[in-house]
Formats: structure tokens, sequence, C-alpha cells
């Protein structure tokens, strides 16, 4: 199915299983959502529970905050990721916070939803990867598929989750397809996957970035070069363990994500097996990420902004002291 | 220019030509300083030449297996890496005016600091630690030259694949071994040692010392034993000059300074760092010089300066127990004095026996340059100023230098 | 005192000698707490004093079930007492120990309780109004009858966060009021000067919900309209906001180094102290000043009790801090 299949389905197993599982958001009810995702779920659950907001992203996220403090379960959609710019005091001083501020430990179970991500000509505020910024906030979950599979299994575990999650959806994964499972299973938070195993070089990357490690990794095993892929499903907490027992084995680190080189959750990995497992390192540990300017409009510059298989195998070769010249 | 040309050198004193076997590097090829370059055959032995310096390995004049005179040019070892790689040297021309027009100014490329620490990945690093491997001198293939496991192996594999230094048959003995690799300390003791006992028609001529006097004179100060052996050489060899001498063709040069190379038992081998004009030093000053020597072998902090200009060579196996014994001569030295034990023995003295304390000298000298009384007259001189051990100005220098000692002491 | 109506008229003896007690206790342990912070030693939680505001927590906090759920203000301490915490526990959590609501992770006056449903607060003033329409939200969709009370002042009436609450919360028809504690000043800002309204009430017709301005020093005025919003909330004819009409006699903060107001403004309003107009009520009903003194007398001993508590009471223990950052478990 695709992953904007998949993400449906996620939400129809909660909403059908749990009557506690709520959504709200902007456009999501009689319009079905910008990409059509919770289209037919006003029909089947009522405005009650699939709820059209005005726009308000304040008002939409601190709802979800106090309705998930009182008994529901609210998925909230925030159209694109770049409007968390406007609900950072919410979610970073409320919603991460609030367990903290409580006498009891208590649970929010809230899910923030969002399309993300650049190459859809789409301008600088509707193309951008956000979700290192969350990397030094206590408090909450940042969950990013890279295709389908995983997207129904992490939205279930973070729908299940008595966390608040983010769940960042990258627009041109909603139309690629995978192999994925017909009944409800979860895929579990805060934990990576080792999508192809190798002994040369050791590829992190998340989201859409992990099907362009994949062809890179083909076109580096034609030139003999083994490449282990790990894709992290979870940024925050991330699965440090995975990636540092791949480097003890590959003793190369290559981090690829969407975001900025400069700035992005990469230096967060980098740092973290730097101190942990730097006697295993044959080489300098190498980031990947877009240029450090704002996401541009017009095709020619968007698609140069975006990091590609190209620039990953060339990253990688010189890596292995392969001349790229 | 960033270029160092490499000539055959003399490598025995009898040497007048050699043939070069067999070049260890192919023209462009890095070289660091310490890599094999080169194989050359004298009268008597094949040896292998390291190169002095890094870089790359440059226009070659003498083809495999020709025969040349010592000092012809053999090779141009590029230094300057950047200009290597792009072919042309770098020019300097620097304007007269102060004004410059920086465009038309070629101002020359750093060459390649061969002081710099080496880059090399942690990986890599454990494992050059665990052959014991020195890395500082491997050429890296990472980024920014940064030197990779697989750099680290390739050396360890070079080193256990370059030939035999010298060329003797080993007998063939079908026997388990273990194998203990020469470092490069070795390999230059074994070359030297090696043409030492070749080149040198060495007598060794001994000689007894009682030491009873140093003896009482050492609870005076207290030095080691060694350094009033020293200082007495030192003493002697200006009255027997010969000895403190090299041969040259047909002639022999005296040299002007005596500078005594003190053998030291470093931890890889024996080293002989060097005691400019001893004979001006006091027994005090040789000693304190020595067991400076002593400690900075021991931290590994000694320099090249340290070992060089040694014009006569002292060592000591006495120490270790040894009665007397043949030593080699430093090659080039003319001579060498070796120094047995002291042992408490039973000495002669008007006619009654008492209990003193006797020493055995060794001389091995260069019969070429100096004959039997001539030698024995110099040891026997190093024996005199031992026994009579109570002079002031022996002790402390001169006669200045002792009033002052004295004076300080008291 | 104005004209009661039917809620207030409800209440018994017992009830105003409780609105009394709670009314004093409010009074006495903002006062000991200003007494100690520059007495004896500062107070770690920098005291925001809500002296003279009493009748606005006391009054819309009295007729609330315990399942109704109350967000307050930094100001609005008489809301966390009135809705159990005890003064000790309170004061307890403003010295930063572990006897304190949250064992010292926040501070007394953004602390939670689930027992009690109080929801923290923010120290982004405003910040919490769509917490409220949240919480409302819950209510509605799980199809029960608690309502929410947000308390907040004339200041935070300005911010962004009130315009999207009270906007969704009325859209919504969610079960929330909103209790504005106009006090006439944000920090240093008097209303004349940060809005060209009169009443903070009036921007409730913009949102197509109804609005009150009421005497928040008539604590019988505040019961009576807060009872009548919560009635209607529960009733499911959706949001209020009431805004009372108070004037706190102390400065924002206890560290201000200024104090923008004059003093002639500050004594006309102590002369309408909340309390003392209750006094008179109460008197006027032939309630003695004997029984008066004894609650007083009362009140005094348990916020000294209070106090020693809180002195007396230990840290925390540093692993409290690894606490309640997630959620852990099922």
């Amino acid at each position: 199915m695709t992953f904007k299949e998949a993400v449906k389905e996620a939400i129809l197993f909660e909403m059908r299983k749990d009557p506690t599982v709520i959504l709200i958001g902007e456009d999501i009810g009689q319009y079905g959502g910008i990409f059509q995702i919770t289209s037919g779920m006003l029909d089947e659950f009522g405005a009650g529970r699939v709820i059209d907001t005005p726009i308000s992203e304040l008002a939409i996220v601190g709802a979800g905050i106090g309705s998930a403090l009182y008994g529901c379960k609210p998925i909230v959609e925030i159209m694109f990721a770049d409007f968390l710019t406007i609900v950072m005091d919410q979610i970073v001083n409320n919603a991460a916070k609030m367990n903290y501020s409580y006498d009891e430990n208590i649970r929010l179970p809230l899910v923030i939803r969002m399309a993300y991500g650049a190459g859809t000509r789409s301008g600088m505020h509707h193309c951008q990867n956000l979700e290192g910024w969350f990397a030094d906030v206590p408090g909450l979950k940042v969950v990013i598929p890279s295709d389908a599979y995983t997207a129904k299994g992490l939205l279930a575990a973070a729908i299940r989750d008595p966390n608040p999650v983010l769940f960042f959806e990258h627009k041109l994964l909603y139309a690629t397809r995978c192999e994925t499972p017909e009944e409800d299973y979860t895929l579990p938070l805060g934990k990576a996957r080792v999508v192809e195993e190798g002994t040369d070089l050791t590829i992190v990357s998340w989201g859409i970035m992990v099907r362009k490690a994949r062809q890179a990794a083909i076109e580096l095993k034609k030139q003999g070069i083994s490449v282990e892929i790990i894709d992290l499903c979870s940024v925050v907490p991330f699965d440090k363990e995975t990636i540092i027992n791949s480097v003890k084995k590959t003793s190369r680190l290559l981090i690829v994500h969407e975001a900025h080189a400069s700035g992005g959750f990469g230096g967060e990995i980098s740092a973290t097996v730097a101190e942990e497992a730097i006697g295993y390192l044959d080489a300098p540990i190498k980031r990947i990420g877009a240029p450090f300017i704002p996401v541009p409009f017009s095709p020619v510059l968007e698609d140069q902004y975006i990091p590609n298989e190209k620039d990953i195998v060339k990253g990688a070769l010189e890596m292995l002291s392969v001349n790229t010249n | 220019m960033s270029q160092t040309t490499l000539k055959l050198e003399q490598l025995s004193l009898t040497m007048l030509e050699g043939t070069l076997v067999k070049w260890c590097k192919n023209q462009g090829e890095p070289v660091t300083e310490g890599d094999l370059l080169y194989e050359v055959e004298t009268d008597k032995i094949v040896l292998g030449i390291e190169s002095p310096v890094s870089g790359f390995l440059g226009e070659v004049f003498v083809a495999e297996g020709s025969r040349v005179p010592t000092g012809t040019e053999l090779c141009i070892i590029d230094t300057d890496i950047e200009s290597a790689q792009k072919k042309k040297s770098p020019a300097v021309a620097i304007s007269d005016s102060p004004v410059t027009d920086l465009a038309s100014r070629e101002v020359a490329k750093p060459v390649a600091d061969q002081s710099r620490k080496a880059i090399i990945s942690p990986l890599a690093r454990a494992v050059a630690k665990k052959h014991n491997l020195d890395f500082s001198r491997i050429q890296g293939t990472g980024i920014g030259g940064l030197i990779v496991k697989a750099d680290v192996l390739r050396r360890i594999e070079e080193k256990a694949n370059q030939p035999a230094a010298a060329n003797f048959s080993t007998p063939a003995v079908d026997a388990e071994y273990t194998v203990i690799p020469f470092s490069n300390l070795r390999k230059s003791i074994a070359r030297r040692l090696q043409a030492s006992h070749l080149e040198v028609p060495k007598v060794t001529t001994f000689i007894d010392v009682n030491m009873t006097n140093v003896v009482g004179c050492r609870k005076l100060i207290p030095v080691s034993y060694n350094s009033f052996i020293l200082k007495a050489a030192a003493e002697a060899l200006s009255e027997y000059p010969l000895l403190n001498s090299r041969l040259g063709n047909e002639e022999v040069h005296v040299l002007k300074q005596i500078n005594l190379s003190v053998a030291i038992e470093g931890e890889e081998g024996l080293i002989t760092p060097v005691i400019g004009a001893a004979n001006h030093k006091s027994v005090l000053d040789i000693d304190i010089a020595v067991k400076d020597y002593a400690e900075r072998a021991k931290q590994k902090q000694l320099k090249l300066k340290d070992m060089q200009g040694g014009t006569f060579t002292v060592t000591n196996s006495g120490l270790f127990g040894s009665l007397l014994f043949i030593p080699l001569i430093n090659y080039p030295q003319c001579a060498i004095l070796g120094v047995g034990k002291i042992s408490k023995e039973p000495i002669v003295v008007d006619d009654k026996i008492e209990i003193g304390y006797k020493m055995i000298l060794c001389l091995s000298y260069d019969h070429r340059i100096v004959d039997g009384k001539y030698a024995v007259s110099f040891i026997k001189a190093i024996k005199d100023k031992l026994e009579q051990c109570n002079t002031i100005v022996f002790l402390t220098g001169s006669e200045s230098q002792g009033r002052t000692y004295y004076q300080n002491r008291t | 005192m104005n004209d009661v109506s039917t809620y207030a008229e409800q209440l018994t003896d017992q009830d105003h000698l409780n609105l009394y007690r709670h009314l004093t206790v409010v009074r006495t342990f903002e006062e000991k707490i200003r007494e100690y912070h520059h007495k004896k030693s500062p107070v770690t939680e920098l005291p925001h004093l809500s002296t003279g505001q009493e009748a606005v927590s006391v009054g819309s906090c009295y007729g609330l079930r315990p399942d109704d759920v109350i967000i307050p203000s930094l100001r609005t301490r008489g809301a966390f007492l009135m809705r159990g915490v005890s003064p000790k526990v309170s004061m307890a959590g403003m010295f930063g120990k572990a006897t304190g609501l949250t064992k010292g992770r926040n501070t007394s006056h953004h602390a939670g309780s689930m027992a009690l449903n109080i929801v923290p607060g923010s120290g982004v003033v405003g910040s919490h109004l769509p917490l409220g329409a949240g919480v409302a939200l819950a209510a509605k969709t799980l199809k029960k009858d608690f309502v929410t009370l947000v308390y907040f002042g004339d200041g935070a009436s300005n911010r962004g966060d009130f315009h999207e609450a009270l906007n969704f919360a009325a859209v919504l028809k969610l079960p929330v009021i909103f209790i504005c504690e106009n006090n006439q000043w944000a920090l240093s800002n008097p209303v004349t000067q940060h809005m060209l309204i009169k009443n903070v009430a009036e921007r409730a017709a913009s949102y197509g919900m109804p609005g009150y301005t009421i005497d928040g020093n008539d604590v019988l005025e505040v019961y009576n309209c807060t009872m009548k919003a919560v009635e209607a909330a529960r009733r499911g004819d959706g949001p209020s906001l009431i805004e009372c009409k108070t004037y706190r006699w102390h400065a924002h903060s206890e560290r201000d180094p200024r104090d923008m107001r004059t003093k002639e403004e500050i004594e006309s309003w102590k002369q309408k102290c909340p309390i003392k107009r209750y006094e008179a009520f109460l008197i006027g009903k032939s309630v003695s000043q004997a029984v008066l003194a004894a609650i007083q007398a009362d009140v005094a001993k348990e916020i000294d009790e209070a106090v020693v508590f809180s002195e007396t009471s230990p840290y925390p223990q540093v692993d409290e801090m690894y606490k309640n950052v997630y959620f852990e478990g099922e």
C-alpha cells in the first residue's frame, strides 16, 4: 500500500478500536484533509470525534494538550511542519513539560502529525525539516517514518504512547509504496532498524533519505563497497546503541538527512558517536544535508538544494579514500 | 629548491666504488625518511641504503647493475610534494620594489612540513600500537592525508618484506624459531659493526690498573668510577693524539677536539652519546654529563647532536661483570677503550701483599694508524693517571677551577 | 453589597462563615509570605501576591464540584487553596521543598494535581488559555458534565492565545469559563494604556459568547456570576467570559524595582477591600465580632504552622528531578 494509505489505516484502526481517539485539525473533516488522509472519517465517526477547526494553531495544539490530559487521545494535524514555529510555546512549554509540572506521573497521549519536506516547489515556508529542533526538548518524542511499513507501525505506536509525539510525514513519500502487513501492528518508538547489512560503511538516515541511501548503496556495491543502512525511525529518543554497534563493525559513519548539514540532527549523532566510540573510527564522521540556506522555490534550485544519491555516493567514496576526481 | 640529490656514499674507508644492485622505489613513488631506497654492493657486502628524507623519488641517474665511483649522483628526491605532483619546481621571484604586484610574484609553496605530527585515525592508531609500529612517517591515504588502517597494514607488510641489509647465508636448520625483527637502531648498529669488523685491522692490548687510589678519591667526590676513567682517557689522548684520529686516503686526520663517545645501554641497544672536549672537563662535569645522557636515553629524549662528533669511544663492560674483552672499534674512529670490572685483589706494595682494587683496561686500535709501542704507552698513561689519582688538577680540570672547587667544598 | 440573586441567596450561614474563612486564609497566607520574604529571608519562589484579589478566586471556586477543573494564572493562589491544596503544601512548594506539589520540580504557582483537578499554568503569560479549551473539549467529547475554569489577568487578554482560545471554545461550544482578574494593571502598564476598550468582557462579543463585567471585590457577586456561567456550561450552552474588576495591593512581584501606581490609587482600592466589605456584610447579618476573631485566630495558627512546616520540610533528593519527564509504562 502507499505511505498515505498506511497512515490512514493506522488512524482508522485506532479510531475504531478506541472511542477516546479524536482528530483535531484544519480542513480534516468534510474536506478530508489537504492530503486526503482523513477523507471519510467525518462520516464514519461524526463531528464529535473529527473536529474541523478555525485557523488557530495555538488553540488546536492547546486543545490537543488539554483534551489529552482529561481522557482523550487526540491526533492533532498541523498542516505543514513549518507551522511548528507558531506552536513552539504550546509544544515546548506546555506539552513537553506537563508531566514534569504535575504532582503525579501523568499521561499525555497526544500525537501531532505534520506533512514536511522539500521537493514539492512549495517554497521556503512549506518545505522545512525541523525535527532537529526538538532534540533539545525533554519530554517529547519525535518520529519520522521512511516508508509505508514504518508509517503504519510507528503511527500506531505513537497513538498508543502516553507521551506527546511529533510525527513527521514527508510529502514526497505519500505516494510511495512498499509491502505493508494488513493487520494491526506497532513498531517500537526509540528503536532504529538496520534495513541493510554491510561491512565497509554505516549510513544513518531517516525519512525520505533512507530510500536515497539505498539507491546510493546499490551504486556503491558496484564498486565493491558494502554499506550498512540504519533507518533511525525515531529522532527523539534516538537509538544510539544500534548506531554504535554498527560503527564498531564498519568503522565509518555517514549521516544523511534533508535538514541542513549544519545544525541538523546529524550533529547530535556525530557528537554522541565521537564521544562513545571514537576508537573504532577509521575516518572522520561525515554528514550530508542541505546547504545552509532557506529552501528555494524554483525547481532547478530546489533540486540542487536537496541532497541526492550522487551526493551520498560521493561522500561515501571520500570516506573510503577513493579518489572521486 | 625543495630537492635533495643523493650521492653514492663512501661506506667504508677503502670503498672507492659500488654497484647499484637494485632500486627499491620507482620513479614518482612516495618515499618516507627511513624507507629502503636502493641496495649497493661494495667490495665485500651488499648494503640496503635508507632514504634520509621524505618526498617523492624524482630523477634517477644510475641504472641497476651499474658500477659507479663513490660520490656519484644517484637520484633526486623531491621534498616539495606539491611541485613533485605537478612536475614543476616552485620559483621564488621577489621583486625589488617594495610595492609588489602580487600577481606577478610567485610565492614558494610551503614545503611539506616533515616535523608535523602525523594525523592518524583512532582505529589505525590502535592497530599501529598493537604492532609496535612508528606511524609518524607513513603517508596517509585518507581524507586530508589521514593515516587509515589500510595504510598501517600496508606499512607492516612492507617492513616484513624488506631485504636483509647484510648478505650472508644462514644455515638451513629445520627448526622452529621466533622472529624478532630488527629495529632501526639495531640495523644501524649491525651495519656499522659489520663494516668495522671487516675493514679495520685491529689489535687489542690489555693493561691492569691499581684502582685503590681511585676508590679513595671517590670517597671525596661521589662520582661514578667510569667518570674517572673517562677523564683519564681524555687526558691521555691529549698526550697521544694519534689515537684521536681518523684514517683518510693514505693519510691520518688527527682530530683537534677530544670528544668521548660514552657507550650507554639504551633500551634497544648500545648508544654512544658524546661528551665534547672531555679533556677540558672535570671528573665532576663528566659525571654530570653522563648521568644526564643516561636519564635522557631512558626518556627517549636524546637528540642527534648528542650522538655526533665522537672521536674516541669508552665502553664499560666491567659494570656487568666482565673481566676483560676485545671491543670492536666504533668505526670510523681509530681506537676504543674497553673497561673491565673493578675487583678486590691482593696487590704487591713495597714487597708486601695488601688488599687493593684492580681493573683491566682493554684498548683496541687501528694498526694502520698506530703501532704497538704508541698504543701501549697511551694505555699506560691512562693507568698512571688513575693510579696517581689525587691530583687536584686532574680531579677538577684546572688549577684555578680546582681551588674554587675546594674552596666551595670546605 | 450589590443585589444578589438566586445562587448567593441559597448560601447558608455556614457557607458564609466558610467563605469568610477562605478569604481570610488567602489574605493571611499572602501577607505572611510577604512578611517572611522581606523580614526573614527571601522566599525561593518569587512571590506574586494576590492580596486584595481574594474574592475572585474564593467566590468563583466555592460552588465548584470536585470533578470540575481549574487552570490558575500566576496570581491565583486562592484557587489552589480553594480546591484543596493545604496552605502548608502550597507554602512548602514556594520554598522548593520536597513536600510541595511536584516535589520541587516546579514552582507552587505553576504546579498541577490530577487528584485536585488543577492543570498547571505556564510561566508564559496567557499560554494556558487554549489548554482550558482543550480540557473542556474532553468533557464534551466524552460526554461528561464537568466544567473548566481558566484564570488570567487583563494583560493576558492581549495575547494571541486568548483570542484563539476564546474563538475556538465559542465555535465548538465548549464548557469552559474564562475568568479575567482585571486588576487594572499588567506589570507596569495600566489597562488604560494597554487596550482601548473599557472592559475586557467586551471582547466576548467578538467571539459570540456572553461576557460579564462584575465587581471582583464582592465575593457574593463573583460567586453568583460564576455559578450562572458554570450552570450554563454544564447545560451545554458553551463558554463565557467573566471579568472581575479588582486590584492588587502590592507590586507585580516582590522584587519589582518600581511600582508605577500612585499611593492614592492603591489607598482608594484598599478602601474597597473585599474582606472588610464581607465582614461588614456578615456583621449586618448578625455574625459576632468574636466569631470572626476566632476564625482569624484559627487561620493565623494554620498559616504559622504552614511556615514551620515549610521551613522544616526537607529539600528533594537529586533523583527527583529525573522523574516525570516521560510517562513510563502502559
